[in-house]
């Protein structure tokens, strides 16, 4: 069938000893680069005082650069892998030798991957999914295009194969260019917001810890207080400045986002599964079954529904720690939900609105008293570092939170049907999570003593990917739904996976 | 046609998790309760012993409050324990296992017995000595799902891990 033959030993490609040899190094620059730079500095200051160090440095960067090539080199050589009696067998380990078995019997899918790095030197990096088994996780970091390929088709089940290959793979969804920036335009930018926020103070911090070691000390401080410093006319002016920058900045960051981790998407249907690659660095392809896949979001905003556009996200079950669990996709029309749905369940998902059930009005209550509890935390913390000043905050603070709880009650609702459950969540985005009844791993009714007084309780249903809460409702209404869901997973013959 | 009736427990059969008669714990396991309870106590008092004879001193300044705050502790901890101990309930059913507790938050967890992926049956030094036993539920769900009954007789436990073992075999 091949050119190949499996049942001899054989390596990785040789082009991948550069993936052994590399992170390696990388590694470690990464852990020193701090001193190295420190050093560098300091020698260019001062080289008479620093010059006798230098053959020191000199010759333990080499050290370094030797023992990871040879480290590299052998642990490629260590590595072989090899296909006898059904089972999978692969060996490596330069002083702990290691011998992974995997029956074929066990493998639930093969994934083929490349990125960035891999395109650039022409390979491709090979990953066997197993079926339940956390220590069988096995990646195989480079291989020929072709190789990968056969030996994918050496492990998967052969029949199952030849049957989609019956099926043509036509490519159902393709997301062009434009789409997608739209997508990035139309994102939850606020996220971007919070996330741009976080990173931009870490680096301010290591640019701080840069500096002071340099001898700039204070220079952060300085560029802070210069800020601050003249007349109200300019405080405003670079208030007004900094944020249209922070805006600018956030839908810039979305729109990168999107198209890093979407750039190229298309999904490719076969008889069992749906083959979605994107990616723009990172070019990944996933191969999704609808027995594992356990729940689907769908994300919209305010912004997006004008332009009838949704991200789609799903939620499988796997147990091996490295294969991507939740896939999010970007950039859906609404009929290509329809085309998932078909495929996850069958069906399509009814859009029926008055259905809707909304929680008790006492979830709003609960969601003030966690607004409280925040807000008096994020106070003690922010005052006890940034001063009394702090508080002023709290003006912009309390009715954003007020604002947010709002949204998240008006999102909240639940749709018991036939065979599915719908929940309504979000704040700014609103969030649709779909699961079916026979998905459901075990069920959880809570009422506190408060939620007590008031004859509400909560639910939480868990699936064998995430798990769900559906806020106050009525006592009796919760306990009829519990009952009626306990009976739908009870009474099924279907598994969940 | 699908059935779910009460197993061995009463007669109030119902379709409704919340007719069913729950089963307590062993009164065995009070004792385990109350001793580790105790030896938590005895841990934090020579704590206390030992910051004393060694003036150490954040807490010589604050003695007073030290003692108010631990015994405060003492009181709210055993009081709660017991209280909770009483709250923690089990029933079995035809098609699925239940356990509740909680005396602040009660919860109820069901699981179905379709779901249960294997069982687990463990002892600690003082519940070995009791003969009491937890008996574990593992699902394939996400953290927080499965379900350990703890402080049952250790006859019961390997009777219900028998019974729903022969369950989970069943369905294969």
């Amino acid at each position: 069938m091949s050119e190949f033959n499996f049942e001899i030993p054989s390596k990785q490609s040789v082009k991948g000893i550069i993936f052994l040899v590399f992170p390696s190094i990388a590694n470690t620059f990464k852990t020193a680069y701090l001193p190295l730079l420190f050093y560098v500095f300091q020698f260019f200051r001062n080289p008479e005082q620093y010059k006798p160090y230098l053959s020191y440095i000199g010759f333990g960067v080499f050290a370094l650069v030797v023992f990871s090539v040879v480290r590299g080199v052998l642990s490629f050589k260590n590595f072989q892998f090899f296909i006898s009696n059904d089972y999978f067998v692969l060996q490596k380990g330069i002083i702990k030798k290691q011998r992974l078995e995997i029956s074929l019997h066990k493998i639930q899918n093969v994934h083929i991957s490349q990125n960035f790095l891999q395109r650039f030197v022409g390979v491709v990096a090979l990953n066997i999914d197993t079926a339940g088994d956390k220590t069988t996780e096995v990646m195989i970091k480079s291989l020929n295009t072709e190789k990968a390929l056969a030996l994918k088709k050496a492990l998967v089940n052969i029949k199952k194969l030849e049957e989609e290959e019956a099926v043509a793979n036509e490519t159902v969804i393709n997301i062009s260019f434009s789409e997608l920036v739209m997508a990035g335009l139309t994102q939850n930018h606020v996220n971007s917001f919070y996330l741009l926020s976080v990173i931009i103070f870490g680096l301010l911090i290591d640019i701080k810890d840069i500096m002071d070691m340099f001898g700039f000390k204070g220079f952060v401080e300085n560029l802070s207080t210069r800020a601050t410093s003249g007349t109200y006319l300019t405080m405003i002016i670079i208030y007004f400045l900094t944020i249209i920058v922070a805006i600018i900045c956030s839908v810039i960051f979305s729109v990168v986002k999107v198209m890093i981790s979407n750039y190229g998407l298309s999904v490719k249907h076969s008889k069992e599964a749906i083959e979605i690659e994107k990616g723009l660095f990172n070019r990944v392809s996933y191969s999704l079954k609808s027995s594992r896949i356990q729940s689907v979001i769908y994300k919209t905003n305010r912004l997006k529904q004008k332009f009838g556009m949704y991200s789609v996200r799903f939620n499988q079950a796997m147990s091996a720690i490295n294969s991507n669990k939740n896939i999010e996709i970007e950039g859906l029309k609404k009929q290509n939900l329809k085309i998932f749905e078909q495929f996850v369940f069958g069906y399509p998902v009814a859009n029926i609105v008055e259905h809707q059930t909304k929680p008790d009005p006492y979830f709003k209550t609960q969601l003030f008293i966690k607004t409280i509890y925040l807000l008096v935390l994020i106070n003690v913390i922010a005052i006890s570092l940034l001063g009394v000043e702090f508080s002023f905050a709290n003006l912009l603070l309390v009715p954003w939170f007020l604002f947010l709880n709002n949204l998240r009650y008006k999102r909240s609702y639940y749709n018991y049907q036939k065979n599915y459950f719908i929940l309504g969540e979000g704040r700014i985005d609103t969030v649709t999570n779909i699961f079916e009844h026979h998905k459901i791993q075990s069920l959880k009714i809570i009422q506190s003593f408060f939620q007590k007084k008031r004859g509400v309780a909560s639910i939480t249903v868990y699936t064998a990917s995430n798990f769900m809460t559906i806020p106050s409702l009525p006592y009796a209404e919760a306990i009829a739904l519990y009952d009626n869901l306990l009976y739908k997973v009870e009474s099924t013959d279907l598994d969940w996976i | 046609m699908f059935e779910n009736e009460v197993v061995e427990v009463s007669s109030l059969a119902s379709a409704s998790i919340n007719s069913i008669v729950f089963k307590p714990l062993s009164k065995l396991y009070l004792y385990v309760l109350v001793l580790n309870n105790a030896l938590q106590y005895i841990i934090l008092a020579s704590l206390i012993f030992i910051a004393n004879y060694r003036r150490v001193e954040p807490f010589m300044s604050y003695k007073f409050q030290f003692f108010v705050v631990l015994i405060l502790y003492v009181l709210l901890h055993s009081t709660l324990s017991i209280l909770a101990f009483k709250k923690r309930k089990y029933a079995l059913r035809t098609h699925d296992i239940s356990f509740k507790q909680g005396v602040l938050v009660n919860s109820l967890s069901t699981v179905p017995l379709s779901r249960i992926q294997h069982l687990d049956i463990s002892q600690g030094i003082l519940s070995r000595f009791f003969g009491l036993a937890n008996l574990k539920l593992f699902t394939a769900g996400a953290d927080g799902s499965d379900m350990v009954i703890k402080g049952l007789l250790l006859a019961d436990a390997e009777q219900l891990k028998e019974h729903l073992t022969a369950k989970i075999n069943e369905r294969v």
